[in-house]
């Protein structure tokens, strides 16, 4: 089914539209749920939480592209849940280094409550992809938003494994760079 | 701001990065691609994020205004790192408690410390100094250029050198990747020959079948290698021409790419659920991923497409995350 008939079919609060997305993007979240929770029973969870945050979200929104719509829906739900999870029963091994990877960016790690500083580092994270070449922001993309380990984007990209960490490491001081530059590491901020 | 922002905040990345990092991957049933040419800019991008991060350094120095320091126009010169004379193709990266062990200069369970002290700690004997590798000509410490670098003999015959700093000793390791440089800098020409499309994908020639790094040259493979047609490529590597090694092979990128199109169409128009096609430029075929096939079906398959279409085709089924593999 066309994703605009799917879009439409939640505006209509049709209980099709949750099928109709399940059966187009179930695998393709329960994928990105299991890269971050490593757990098939969670990640499935966070999937059918996905369907019904998608039913309260449309409308009033209309998703260009409902495929990462969903996508962030998971990633996010999938996020939640395993920062919800202790120490002990955290099975998501690869999200954990990838916030390991993720620290390199910052200058140091302080709490920060304010929205207005998360959304202006949501614009600056925004830009920053959108300014990488191609291949580089797709390494980019699929470490820091799918969460694909380094060797499954070697694979998928035809790469080295080292080749792929030269490659995120590079991208990474490149966002420290930005972020210092834009102010996110000035306490005034 | 802490880790956990960071990685909430990745979400803001917009639908077209996420989408253009999909483009060897259709993850979904029925999904049509927009456009014809993703196979192609996908199989352009295996290529280019094949030969690693120089193709990422390479030739976009002048464009990176956050980039580092820039050698010879070609890379950044990393962090602690330095070029010897004559070596433009190498980086010597300095030691990091890691390289100590992973060399065997230090025993595990080496308690980590300054890498002074790590160098401090190795023995610098007469027999441990090998050959004068160089003088250093670039480096990210101004004060290390015209010093002498010695290679120090490990047992594994790693490219390991020495050099003298500050009364002590500092170590560095040869980053043999960086052999690979020339060959991403010759396929960013020729990729800047070639030409993009309004969405910016490349325009691969009609003689054009693929191409993959080999060691430090560039592997082209084409319909035809006659030496016209060589010349031709050797002119768009201009400088780099020396790196590359012509193959011939029997399909085109674009025809590849063209048919794999009209496969994955057609498989899904008959209810296969396909997961990943793409075309293999070191193999010069398509590789399709089927959803949840046996083996006899996707054998049938194989011989179904390839008679019917007339090109070398994989058939892999993924049974939920990829599993099996029937070439």
């Amino acid at each position: 089914m066309e994703d605009s008939r799917i879009v439409e079919l939640y505006w209509k609060k049709n209980s099709d539209a949750i099928l109709a997305s399940e059966e187009k993007y179930g695998s393709y979240c329960r994928l990105i749920a299991e890269n971050i929770l490593h757990n098939r029973e969670d990640a499935e969870e966070c999937v059918n939480d996905t369907w019904l945050q998608a039913w309260n979200a449309i409308p009033p929104q209309r998703p260009q592209s409902l495929k990462h719509f969903l996508a962030r829906i998971t990633r996010n739900l999938s996020f939640n849940r395993w920062k919800s999870q202790s120490a002990v029963k955290r099975s998501g091994h690869e999200t954990a280094l990838v916030l390991d990877e993720l620290a390199e960016c910052l200058e140091s790690e302080t709490d920060v409550e304010s929205e207005v500083f998360l959304r202006e580092l949501r614009a600056c994270i925004r830009d920053f992809a959108r300014s990488l070449p191609e291949r580089e922001g797709s390494v980019f993309a699929r470490r820091y938003f799918f969460l694909d380990s380094v060797s499954s984007i070697a694979e998928r990209y035809g790469m080295t494994e080292n080749n792929v960490m030269v490659v995120l490491s590079h991208t990474r001081k490149k966002l420290k760079k930005r972020l210092s530059k834009e102010g996110f590491y000035d306490d005034a901020k | 701001m802490t880790r956990n922002d960071l990685f909430s905040c990745m979400d803001a990345m917009d639908d077209e990065v996420l989408a253009r990092s999909e483009k060897t991957t259709k993850t979904e049933n029925n999904q049509r691609k927009p456009h014809g040419w993703w196979i192609a800019a996908a199989a352009c991008f295996c290529l280019i994020a094949g030969f690693g991060a120089w193709g990422l350094f390479g030739s976009r120095t002048a464009a990176d205004p956050n980039g580092s320091e820039v050698v010879a126009g070609i890379v950044d010169l990393d962090e602690d790192s330095f070029i010897l004379d004559g070596q433009q193709n190498a980086r010597y990266q300095r030691f990091t408690y890691e390289d100590f062990i992973r060399f065997g200069l230090l025993p595990e369970g080496t308690p980590d410390s300054d890498v002074y002290t790590l160098a401090a700690m190795c023995i610098v004997s007469d027999d441990s100094l090998g050959a004068t590798l160089g003088t250093i000509t670039t480096a990210s410490k101004p004060e290390l250029v015209g010093k002498t670098a010695r290679q120090y003999k490990t047992a594994s015959g790693d490219n390991v050198c020495i050099v003298e700093s500050d009364g002590g000793y500092e170590f560095y390791y040869r980053k043999a990747i960086l052999e690979q440089e020339n060959a991403v800098a010759a396929y960013e020409l020729l990729e800047r020959a070639f030409g993009h499309d309004d969405l910016g994908y490349t325009l691969f020639p009609d003689d054009y079948a693929g191409s993959y790094i080999e060691g430090d040259k560039l592997v082209l493979l084409l319909t035809n290698v006659s030496e016209e047609t060589q010349k031709k490529y050797k002119t768009w590597a201009a400088q780099y021409a020396g790196v590359l090694v012509f193959k011939e092979a029997e399909y085109s990128y674009n025809t590849l790419n063209d048919t794999a199109d009209a496969i994955s169409k057609d498989l899904e128009d008959k209810g296969y659920t396909i997961t990943e096609y793409c075309v293999s430029e070191t193999t010069n075929r398509i590789i399709i991923r089927v959803a949840n096939c046996t083996s006899a079906q996707t054998s049938e398959l194989k011989r179904a497409l390839e008679e019917a279409y007339h090109v070398p085709v994989s058939i892999e089924t993924v049974q939920g995350k990829w599993t099996t593999v029937t070439p």
